[in-house]
């Protein structure tokens, strides 16, 4: 009897994080009698812009109360039916998220800062009208292999970095989603901090440190002194013990080379009290 | 007789509520919260120490009270007993009260808002409230530090008890009523008992140095560890009340720093042995 050796299986698939661009759907009010029939009228102008695209839906500028009056299944398909294809939601009220998936729309983080470039005059008859009450479409940058007109400026998210000024103690764990986390003090034994971008810590480096984690493998994990408890980057980790001492207690840097981690000491580190 | 208890002085500022807390269990919680609110009641200050510990109660052992308990801080906060009547007063200082835990119910009977209104009625009439927390971080500790001002961070000079302390320093900065409503944070104090500089010397105990690196708050003194506390515990006599000790007098250093004066800072050196005294050392 033969029984599959699912130890040495070569992996079919890859998971990896990536940055993207998109359409986002500003909702500013939700009331279905004008919602809806204005949708339809802005994609009426424009279907072949919008045709198969896929949105995230943006709820920031939408009261709580206004959010729980939207029915996201009923705006899912009207979305679909225009020929979008709806992706997820952003800026969602707390509340809000289980209805959310179960209309089969994923849930996205808020996002600090973005730039956003206006839709192409490539849009028949009118030229964009300006901004009617209840809807706002922009994409927040647009990839349409467009033979005609202009390619509109390709424009860059710009990720957030997470500024921490106090010791991360034992038992906390702080969390950059989007971008780099700097501690400007020290992460405790016991204490965990994970970003998706580099992780500098100024100070002594005791707890976990996780950088990329959404899979970005060109992290770095910068600690004045050295001494974690774990350290990882995009899912490759090294626990303390294995460890080469000759780096411990000295300023280096933990980064990704050829699938494997790889400690440059970058300096040498005494706390002065 | 015991309107007394409860003169509210017109103008008087609120008292201050001092949590002396560790997370880890056994480092001198109890020893410290009896000799620093003794210590306080010496020099002239009005205070007040309640036991959290509910269910394992020691603070009236440690402080010489316990055949004379009637209510406790759960029949207060339930309406079975008043205040008046629960508070113990000190025999041999004036200024010095005492509120027991309760021995037979389960820490779950303590009420956040029933402790609330306990300390802000005690408020009004005292100078510090000094509140012994439980060892560990459920309930019984959250109780204890919920409402404080200031905070006594208890750690011995060993590695599990500076992890435990530096988990509570979490808590205090995040856990706390001030925390909660953005009010000016818990002021923090590292107390280090146990403190032996002959074994810090040898490299066998983290020295008051590593331990200020790890925790980074503001350090209020050490303890040195002493033959005293366990005499004095058995007696009921808090440390500070008993007969010159070293013990004793590293926590009268440390309330007069709390208090604002000046002190050096001692016990943290190894004493200097004669050749004698080497020669015959025991």
């Amino acid at each position: 009897m033969i029984i599959a050796n699912t130890i040495t299986e070569t992996p079919v698939f890859e998971m990896k994080g990536s940055v993207m661009t998109i359409l986002v759907l500003h909702i500013k009010e939700t009331d279905a009698d004008r919602l809806y029939p204005q949708l339809e009228k802005k994609m009426a102008k424009a279907r072949s812009f919008f045709n198969s695209a896929p949105v995230v839906i943006d709820l920031s500028a939408v009261a709580p109360e206004g959010q729980a009056a939207l029915d996201f299944v009923e705006l899912a398909e009207t979305l679909r039916r225009l020929g979008l294809v709806p992706i997820g939601v952003r800026g969602g009220a707390e509340g809000q998220n289980e209805r959310v998936q179960q209309a089969g729309l994923g849930l996205l983080p808020t996002v600090k800062t973005e730039k956003t470039v206006a839709a192409p005059t490539e849009v028949q008859s009118s030229p964009s009208a300006p901004s009617q009450e209840g809807i706002q479409t922009e994409p927040s940058e647009v990839h349409q292999p467009e033979p005609s007109d202009e390619a509109p400026p390709p424009a860059t998210r710009t990720a957030s970095t997470k500024v921490i000024t106090l010791p991360v103690r034992s038992g906390q764990q702080v969390f950059a989603p989007d971008g780099d986390l700097i501690i400007l003090s020290s992460v405790n034994a016991g204490a965990e901090v994970l970003a998706a971008g580099n992780i500098h810590v100024f100070g002594a480096l005791r707890g976990r440190a996780m950088a990329g984690i959404h899979g970005d493998t060109t992290a770095r994990i910068l600690s004045l002194q050295c001494n974690p408890e774990l350290v990882s980057v995009a899912g490759e980790y090294a626990v303390n013990e294995s460890l080469d001492g000759a780096i411990l207690h000295h300023s280096v840097m933990v980064s990704l080379a050829d699938g494997r981690l790889k400690f440059d000491v970058v300096g040498s580190f005494s706390p002065n009290l | 007789m015991n309107g007394h208890r409860f003169t509210e002085k017109p103008g008087q500022k609120p008292a201050r509520v001092i949590v002396v807390t560790s997370g880890k269990g056994g480092v001198g919680k109890t020893t410290t919260s009896a000799a620093f609110a003794a210590g306080l009641a010496v020099r002239g200050y009005k205070t007040v120490v309640i036991d959290f510990d509910v269910g394992l109660r020691n603070l009236d052992l440690i402080m010489g009270c316990e055949r004379r308990v009637v209510y406790d801080l759960l029949n207060v906060i339930h309406g079975e007993g008043s205040l008046n009547q629960a508070l113990i007063k000190d025999k041999r200082v004036e200024n010095l009260y005492i509120l027991p835990a309760s021995q037979t119910r389960d820490k779950d009977a303590l009420s956040m808002q029933g402790v609330g209104e306990v300390i802000a009625t005690l408020q009004r009439s005292f100078d510090y409230i000094v509140c012994d927390s439980p060892a560990g971080i459920e309930k019984g500790a959250m109780t204890a530090m919920y409402f404080a001002d200031e905070a006594l961070v208890v750690t011995n000079p060993e590695v599990s008890s500076v992890r435990d302390s530096d988990r509570i320093i979490g808590m205090l900065a995040s856990k706390t009523r001030r925390a909660e409503q953005d009010l000016a944070p818990v002021k923090e104090h590292l107390v280090i008992t146990r403190y032996d500089p002959l074994r810090v010397n040898k490299g066998d105990m983290l020295s008051a140095g590593d331990i200020q690196e790890i925790l980074a708050i503001s350090f209020l003194g050490v303890v040195p560890e002493s033959k005293s506390v366990l005499a004095a515990s058995n007696s009921g006599i808090p440390v500070t009340l008993t007969d010159e000790n070293d013990a004793g007098e590293a926590y009268y250093d440390m309330v007069d720093r709390f208090l604002g004066q000046d002190r050096p800072f001692r016990f943290m050196d190894a004493p200097k042995r004669g050749i004698f005294s080497r020669l015959f050392r025991n």
